[in-house]
């Protein structure tokens, strides 16, 4: 009996196996040399709407309409590769010009679209902490490309909410670069004494979220000193008395969120007070962006090179120059498209990853769910566990039920390209003359941000 | 050398750059006077006319070709307008106006055609263009408006404002730009902006003056005189006052109203576009460039509206009160609140403004 028993749960064991090897393969296909996961439904002759509102006409203009173009080239590119499961992909996008008011009256107008947008694509610290309970109460997920504590996480930083960051908080961004600071300062920099950093940054939700009882515990944590902050408006003419203040409390590093003619403008006043060797200047991943090293270029260091030159900051990313199947793709699509080189840059990286992270997204929803049950909640949970590496790994998402951002980094340096003979490559772009902005890794490794946020893993009491 | 318990030099510093600044404030102030100067309107359009300025003056600096249609319509349009609208000196005859408008127009659409001198053609294709512009705006939505309550004027500046936004962003786009004039040539033939003056061991430390604003500020005090000297001397400059004072008597004793008014609108154009080149010079052409004149709007109000000297007055004096409070208080006290805590002590004190007409009805 028992010897029955045995052949036949073998003879089980053995046909279960035989059926799972004659199933097709689990997960991965490859949409136009993209890896993604497999649909389970055929949605041919469906159409899937994403949603966006932001800025595109004021202060954050510079890096919204690049991320507009990223859109656009991506919704042809996938649309021609088959889309989400099949279905087009069709893109609802407004501009806010950076009001509040217009950010909240396109807000109402969206909610009350029928069905209800599946998920929200924003880029505004500031539209995030206004949506943050909107969204909630209304089971609309957000997938927002900045990094504000306040709409991801509330108040308290303890509810985890409807929105969910493409880049890291901007207070782990600055505890990440006060991490490689502490280590790097005498080595890697060649540096005496210790880094005392000051914050010079835009003034408003965005600009000020660096700087926090939490981030300024964690670095002294890190052997870095915060001396202070000072702030300055985007129409800011001039900076230097802003950074004698800061220099004057012994600021050897200055640290910015800013986006790209307030970090020119830091970089070019520098160079006016002589202080180019003396301070090194930093800031969020948008200080490392191409339009900073263009803008950059109206003033030079007595070394012969721009003012910019040598920006160090946080890259959650690929850059555009690291040879992966992601850069070379939207790389032939920027070129394919004839964007300028302005365009060049973090946003529109970032706008053609937003859509392969959407059919992702929406891919994986339905073959959990089924098209017919598609809704805002269920894309939320899709987004509670998604992992997934956006452009074939030049973005990595990692989020969990309370993990809101992207959490992973590198160290990057702006420069310029150079030839073989190392000196900088001249480009002539509509009659006039540029350097070629680009950003190479300081460390090679990404490594996970701390958790800074108020009651965060890592903030030190 | 401590002053009030700053490095001394940081104080100079922030002194020496509060008044360059503030050149470029009364720049933009003198714009929105010489409106008010001459229609009591309070133009809130003028942030958006310097932006679109600012980018005409670029388009123009680029080292690219022009097509000749393009040069020619420009300055021919401008010319035109200018020939049959406004008529100064009446003294001119029909022969000798025709005469300077052909050569204007020619030498102007010539200048437009080349790219030896890109400067010189940033300079006369901005001074037309935002002219036609300040035209246009006057004939096409002010003038309709004579009549109407001021209010109803100073709403459609705010329309005429966000229409001249949509204009620029179709156009531009919002790609930043930096405007490299005040600039020479590098090793890479690249343009490099003047290096800063540099006065060391002063107070204890260097202390820097950047030569973009300090040509800037020379620029702006040229503009001052040469504005308060058109106002006081010329039969235009006194016409305007005239205007602006009763347009009425002024029509009655034989003033052409609409047309001094379209100057004003001319003249304003043209220096909003100044202000936008100059402080583009120092930073970027950005997208933002509309809130400068928003910032600017307590030196306006701090010089009186009617006072072409108030205005300079008004500038320079907000550009120190925000540098030397950053120095003394920090950028929070220095840019937020001091340039309007000055102005409510100034306009308690005096509601007029520094240097505004007092104006005294009877019942």
């Amino acid at each position: 009996m028992r010897t029955r028993l045995l052949a036949f749960a073998l003879v089980f064991a053995l046909a279960l196996v035989s059926l799972s090897l004659g199933q097709p393969a689990p997960t991965a296909f490859a949409q136009g040399g993209m890896m993604r996961t497999e649909c389970k439904e055929d949605l041919t002759g469906k159409t899937i709407t994403l949603h966006t509102f932001g800025d595109l006409s004021g202060p954050f203009a510079p890096i919204t309409q690049p991320l507009a173009a990223g859109f656009a080239d991506a919704l042809k590119y996938y649309n021609a590769n088959g889309g989400i499961c099949g279905a087009a992909i069709t893109l609802q996008q407004d501009d806010t010009a950076g009001r509040q008011e217009q950010t909240q009256s396109l807000y109402q107008r969206y909610r009350a679209f029928d069905p209800k947008p599946l998920m929200l694509l924003l880029y505004s610290s500031a539209d995030a902490e206004l949506l943050r309970e909107q969204v909630a109460d209304d089971e609309i997920p957000v997938f927002l490309f900045a990094g504000s504590t306040i709409g991801l996480y509330g108040e308290q930083a303890d509810t985890p909410g409807w929105i969910f960051a493409g880049i890291p908080l901007y207070t782990d961004q600055f505890g990440a670069f006060c991490r490689w600071l502490g280590k790097a300062w005498t080595t890697d920099l060649g540096r005496e004494g210790s880094p005392k950093v000051g914050h010079l940054s835009w003034e408003g939700a965005f600009g000020r979220s660096s700087e926090t009882a939490e981030t300024t515990a964690y670095c002294a944590a890190q052997g870095v000193e915060v001396v202070g902050g000072e702030y300055f408006l985007p129409t800011a003419t001039d900076v230097t008395a802003q950074i004698n203040n800061l220099v004057s409390k012994g600021a050897n590093v200055l640290f910015t969120t800013s986006l790209a003619s307030g970090t020119a403008l830091i970089a070019k006043d520098l160079v006016t007070l002589g202080l180019e060797e003396e301070v090194l200047l930093s800031g969020v991943n948008w200080a490392l962006d191409s339009s900073v090293g263009l803008l950059g270029q109206a003033t030079f260091k007595p070394s012969g090179l721009p003012s910019t030159d040598n920006i160090y900051g946080i890259m959650p990313y690929i850059w555009w120059d690291e040879p992966t199947d992601g850069t070379k793709l939207v790389q032939e699509q920027f070129t394919a498209n004839q964007r300028p080189l302005t365009a060049r840059g973090i946003s529109y990286l970032a706008g053609f990853g937003a859509i392969d992270t959407y059919i992702e997204l929406i891919t994986q929803t339905v073959n959990r769910v089924g098209y017919d049950n598609l809704s805002g909640a269920e894309v939320k949970k899709t987004f509670e566990t998604f992992k997934y590496d956006a452009l074939g790994g030049v973005f990595k998402y990692n989020f969990a039920e309370n993990v809101r951002a992207q959490n992973s980094a590198r160290i990057g340096r702006l420069t310029y390209a150079r030839g073989a003979d190392g000196m900088p490559i001249v480009v002539e772009v509509g009659g006039n003359k540029l350097l070629v902005p680009v950003v190479l890794p300081v460390t090679t490794e990404f490594e996970t941000v701390p958790d800074l946020k108020p009651g965060g893993a890592d903030v030190v009491n | 050398m401590d002053i009030f318990g700053q490095p001394g030099f940081a104080v100079l510093q922030g002194l020496i750059t509060g008044v360059l600044t503030g050149g470029i404030y009364a720049l933009i102030a003198l714009g929105i006077v010489i409106i008010n100067k001459a229609s009591g309107v309070f133009n809130f359009a003028h942030g958006y006319m310097m932006l679109l300025g600012g980018l005409l003056f670029w388009t123009f600096f680029q080292n690219q070709q022009l097509a000749p249609i393009v040069a020619f319509a420009l300055s021919g349009a401008l010319l035109a307008i200018l020939s049959t609208g406004v008529r100064y000196p009446a003294t001119w005859t029909r022969g000798g106006r025709v005469a300077f408008i052909s050569v204007a127009w020619a030498a102007s659409g010539f200048i437009l055609l080349q790219t030896d001198n890109l400067l010189l053609r940033a300079i006369v294709g901005t001074a037309l263009g935002t002219a036609l512009l300040g035209l246009l705006i006057e004939r096409l939505t002010i003038r309709p408006l004579i009549s109407q309550p001021l209010f109803t004027t100073v709403m459609m500046t705010l329309v005429v404002g966000e229409v001249l936004l949509g204009v620029t962003q179709l156009t531009w786009g919002s790609v930043e730009r930096s405007l490299p004039i005040f600039a020479t040539t590098n090793a890479l033939g690249l343009p490099q902006a003047y290096p800063p003056i540099r006065i060391r061991d002063v107070l204890g430390g260097t202390v820097v003056i950047k030569t973009e604003l300090l040509i800037a500020f020379g620029i702006a005090v040229a503009a001052f005189t040469g504005f308060v000297l058109f106002f006081r001397y010329t039969r235009l400059g006194l016409s305007m006052r005239a205007t602006a004072e009763n347009a009425d008597l002024a029509q009655a004793v034989g003033l052409r109203v609409r047309a001094v008014l379209a100057v004003a609108w001319a003249i304003a154009g043209v220096l909003a576009a100044l202000a936008a080149t100059l402080h583009g010079s120092s930073t970027a052409l950005a997208i933002t460039l509309p809130g400068l004149a928003l910032r600017v709007f307590p030196a306006v109000l701090l010089g009186g509206l009617e006072s072409i000297g108030g205005a300079f007055v008004g500038g320079l004096v907000i550009g120190l009160a925000e540098k030397l409070g950053t120095v003394y208080f920090g950028s929070d006290v220095g840019e937020q609140l001091i340039p309007f805590v000055v102005l409510m002590i100034v306009l308690v004190v005096r509601p007029s403004g520094l240097f505004g007409e007092k104006r005294i009805e009877r019942v």
